[in-house]
């Protein structure tokens, strides 16, 4: 090529590159009604108190700029937290949840909103006329309102019958090990999977163990579960009735689609694909009014947080009582909506009922359409469980890993008196805080509540089945279950150390591993560029390389579940604990008179019910009392070489 | 002929540049011709009457109509250039603008912590109240945030009247002298008591040298 062409051929490019090369337009949505009642941190919190079976759980909802973030347990100022499911620690999945369907829908026809109660009492009059008597199943939730509402029902309607499924009976499940379990077949049902207990911590509530099964068996499991007796008497008068309104969705699809019944109204987040079934979508209770009562005699309102994301969508209390005043229940009628009747239950009349002490509104709602459903995630799940692939996974399930090395704590654990000869002194000053966790070995049972918080303070995505065939699983926290020198099991939380002579620092070629003012090591996820030697140098193996691209896919609404102050990673990125910085960093910035009374913790110290994790300042004058007093109590890990990790293990001899 | 050429070549590049890594004067049309001259310049509104979340949020709202709409119902205009406001005030709909000022998504920027900090508007977004139509005025890069993180006497802007934070400072910034070092890599943040600090009353905190740890910014 010539002078002159390359010349001509190069300004032609360049000339484009600075025509083409604009940047795009972004579109900002101001709001129309200016917001109100902004706090001085983003989040606002708002109070609500749900009904299940177990009782009324007390719960505190995290909201950014209206949408629901995460949800926590009330109290958490007390010593102890009140324990709630993981199933509900982590609903905001459920509520943003991409699958949930839309429209109701009977054999594949759509039907409107208008139409919907008019249709189902059409169906279920035609279902009586053939059968003679109807049944209604109904999750039990411990609600004054929908006791009122079954009452009032009953009364009138003799052929009708409602029944609560009791699906956990807490009494009669007894304490079970993995190996009991596995030579029993009893007859158990599924949402006793979450309360399997081991037999050494006798004085926690047995909701507190998560089960750890092998894949496989918890598939015969599944399959071999009835339902529990006080619903088995009458299971044969059930089946012949065939009119049923659901409300677990678990239970429905797991016992009920393998039998026979062929048509009835399904209420849930899923719709199910049998035919002759009249499916209406179910509302997540961030958005639905309910009332409830304790086993101690408390009451409490579950309010909506956020508006009805599918405004199509009913609850069952509120299915209920539509259809039946459709009926012509003459009690119903005189209330417009069914609000009012829940507003009008019984407790309403007596304490509190004048203030508005129990019930905080969030001003600021925002009205968000969840677009048209995805089936992926469905699909794979799917293809592993009815391909080959089965025998291959050992523990797809098991989403909870719990590493078992009864030798851990004589081969790593050693003493802080121990430590102190062999380690070089360090030069490092520093001048503010410096961070650190203390963790209390005797305190923690292993209720995994901790990397639960961790996963959605920290937007780790979900786990899935294919990743955890090639260990490429992703968690900052782990769990290992060891014995100490009595034989009793021990839970020891497993994180980055945040040692002092990090050997990660030295060996990332990039800078990407850092140390901060503050004694974090850092991890700087816009730098790396994945050579993983950090991982090599690492002596914990706690840092965890990011093959997947999670949040590529996601759609707009869906990200309305992630926590906006931390990033959401990419591919090819090495992550590990950062010991939750933007909470620290919150608290750098804020002024004295705010640090006084300013509670800083890690999520999973917050969240953890029995408090066995302290974020403490190493620095201050409390740890040194601390250290001094727990000299022989403290632990720390080491494997190699003098690290100088910066967390600290309590276990008392 | 050839200097023609290699004139071209290095003024393209020159706007390549310019357009779209630095971006500077990037001005995209709005719906509205709003002017920030006429408002801050003439009417004397502080930055804060409109943006109110400055002050108490780490993202900065854009004013919804309700709030431009408290003064324009007063004078309400029929004008072409009012239609959008008229029209989303009597529909509830949603006036579109288009972004000017941006960061990267790996950055976490508190516009909070700086008012805290007492740094004016006008150190990062420039001098906004002279322009009809706003653009970029600044090239938002690393170094520039770094050099003001470690110099912030040379750069940084004392709050004025207009901007309406914190009126209560008196325009001079007594940054401290000398600068200690924590050993391992980064400079430390500084913190120092007023004294007639009251209790429970937040009071900005004295200005100083930023974080300058990675993760102060990206995590």
């Amino acid at each position: 090529m010539d002078r002159r062409n390359f010349i001509y051929n190069l300004s032609i490019l360049s000339a484009g590159i600075a025509i083409g090369c604009r940047r795009p337009k972004q579109e900002i949505y101001p709001a129309v009604y200016p917001v109100e009642n902004t706090k001085f941190s983003g989040f606002d919190y708002y109070r609500t108190y749900l009904p299940t079976e177990y009782g009324l759980y007390k719960l505190l909802i995290k909201v950014f700029e209206g949408k629901p973030i995460q949800i926590l347990p009330q109290n958490l100022n007390n010593e102890f937290n009140s324990f709630i499911d993981y199933s509900i620690l982590s609903d905001t999945y459920n509520l943003y949840n991409y699958h949930r369907f839309r429209t109701a829908e009977y054999n594949n026809k759509s039907i409107k909103r208008d139409e919907i109660i008019e249709k189902a009492s059409d169906f279920i009059n035609k279902k009586l006329n053939e059968n003679g008597k109807g049944f209604i199943l109904l999750e039990n939730r411990n609600s004054p309102a929908l006791n009122r509402l079954i009452k009032i029902i009953t009364e009138k309607n003799d052929n009708i019958i409602i029944k609560n499924l009791t699906t956990n009976n807490i009494n009669k499940i007894n304490y079970y090990t993995e190996d009991k379990y596995k030579s029993e077949n009893d007859v158990l049902t599924t949402n006793n999977i979450i309360d399997i207990i081991d037999y050494n911590h006798k004085y926690l509530n047995p909701n507190l163990h998560q089960l750890k099964l092998e894949s496989q068996l918890i598939y015969n499991f599944v399959k071999k579960t009835q339902l529990t007796t006080n619903i088995e008497s009458s299971l044969n008068e059930l089946y012949q009735s065939n009119l049923i309104l659901f409300s677990s969705f678990e239970l429905s699809k797991i016992n009920l689609m393998q039998s026979d019944l062929t048509s009835y109204i399904y209420l849930s987040y899923l719709k199910s694909h049998n035919k002759n079934i009249f499916n209406i979508p179910k509302s997540h209770f961030l958005e639905d009014w309910a009332d409830g009562i304790s086993e101690f005699g408390e009451y409490g309102i579950q309010q909506p947080v956020i508006n009805r994301l599918n405004k199509d969508s009913f609850s069952d209390i509120e299915l209920l009582f539509e259809i039946f005043k459709y009926f012509g229940v003459e009690k119903l009628q005189t209330y417009p909506t069914y609000y009012d009747f829940v507003k009008d239950s019984p407790r309403f009349d007596e304490t509190l009922s004048n203030t508005n002490i129990l019930t905080e509104i969030s001003s600021n709602e925002k009205n968000i359409n969840i677009d048209e459903l995805l089936n992926n995630s469905i699909k794979t799940s799917k293809s592993v469980h009815n391909g080959n692939k089965q025998k291959i996974i050992k523990n797809p399930y098991n989403i909870f890993k719990h590493q078992k090395d009864d030798n851990f704590i004589n081969k790593y654990l050693k003493k802080l008196s121990q430590i102190d000869k062999y380690i070089p002194q360090n030069n490092y000053q520093y001048l503010n805080e410096k961070w650190g966790l203390i963790i209390d070995l005797d305190l923690c049972n292993g209720c995994n509540a901790c990397i639960l918080a961790c996963r959605i303070e920290n937007n780790i995505p979900p786990p899935e089945i294919e990743s955890n065939i090639d260990n490429r699983d992703m968690d900052w926290i782990s769990i290992i279950e060891t014995q100490d020198s009595h034989k009793n099991k021990k839970y020891i939380p497993y994180m980055c150390q945040h040692c002092e002579n990090a050997p990660c620092e030295a060996a990332c070629p990039v800078n990407a591993a850092t140390h901060s003012p503050q004694g974090l090591s850092e991890a700087v996820y816009n730098r790396c560029i994945g050579t993983r030697y950090c991982m090599v140098a690492c002596q914990y193996k706690v840092r965890r390389f990011n093959y997947r691209n999670n949040y590529k896919n996601f759609n707009e609404k869906e990200r309305a579940m992630l926590n906006p102050n931390v990033t959401t990673r990419s591919r090819g990125v090495v992550e590990k604990c950062s010991l939750c910085v933007q909470r620290i960093n919150e608290y750098n910035a804020s002024t004295d008179n705010e640090k006084k009374y300013s509670k800083i913790q890690t999520a999973c110290a917050e969240i953890c019910p029995l408090k066995a994790i302290k974020l403490v300042d190493l620095n201050s004058e409390y740890f040194k009392n601390f250290k001094n007093k727990n000299k022989d109590n403290l632990y720390q890990l080491i494997v190699n070489s003098a690290t100088k990790p910066s967390i600290y293990y309590l276990m008392r001899d | 002929m050839g200097v023609i050429w290699i004139t071209i070549v290095i003024v393209s590049f020159y706007y390549a540049y310019d357009y779209s890594i630095a971006n500077i004067n990037f001005s995209p049309s709005q719906p509205i011709a709003f002017s920030h001259k006429t408002h801050i310049s003439k009417m004397q509104m502080k930055c804060t009457f409109c943006h109110y979340d400055a002050i108490t949020k780490d993202i900065v709202n854009i004013p919804s109509t309700h709030s431009c709409m408290t003064c324009h119902l007063a004078f309400r205009n029929e004008v072409d250039a009012m239609k959008p406001l008229n029209l989303s005030y009597d529909n509830d709909s949603v006036i579109v603008w288009n972004r000017i000022t941006k960061l990267p998504d790996y950055v976490h920027f508190s516009h909070k912590n700086h008012i805290n900090k007492q740094i004016d508007c006008s150190s990062c977004h420039g001098k906004v109240e002279e322009l009809d139509s706003n653009k970029l005025t600044i090239q938002y890069t690393m170094k520039w945030c770094l050099d003001c993180h470690r110099k912030p006497e040379l750069k940084s802007i004392p709050p004025r009247e207009i901007s309406g934070i914190w009126a209560i400072s008196n325009n001079k910034l007594n940054f401290q002298s000398g600068k200690d070092l924590t050993k391992p890599y980064f400079g430390s943040r500084h913190n120092s008591r007023r004294e007639n600090e009251e209790e429970f009353i937040i009071m900005p905190s004295d200005p100083g040298f930023g974080p300058e740890n990675c993760s102060s910014c990206h995590y």
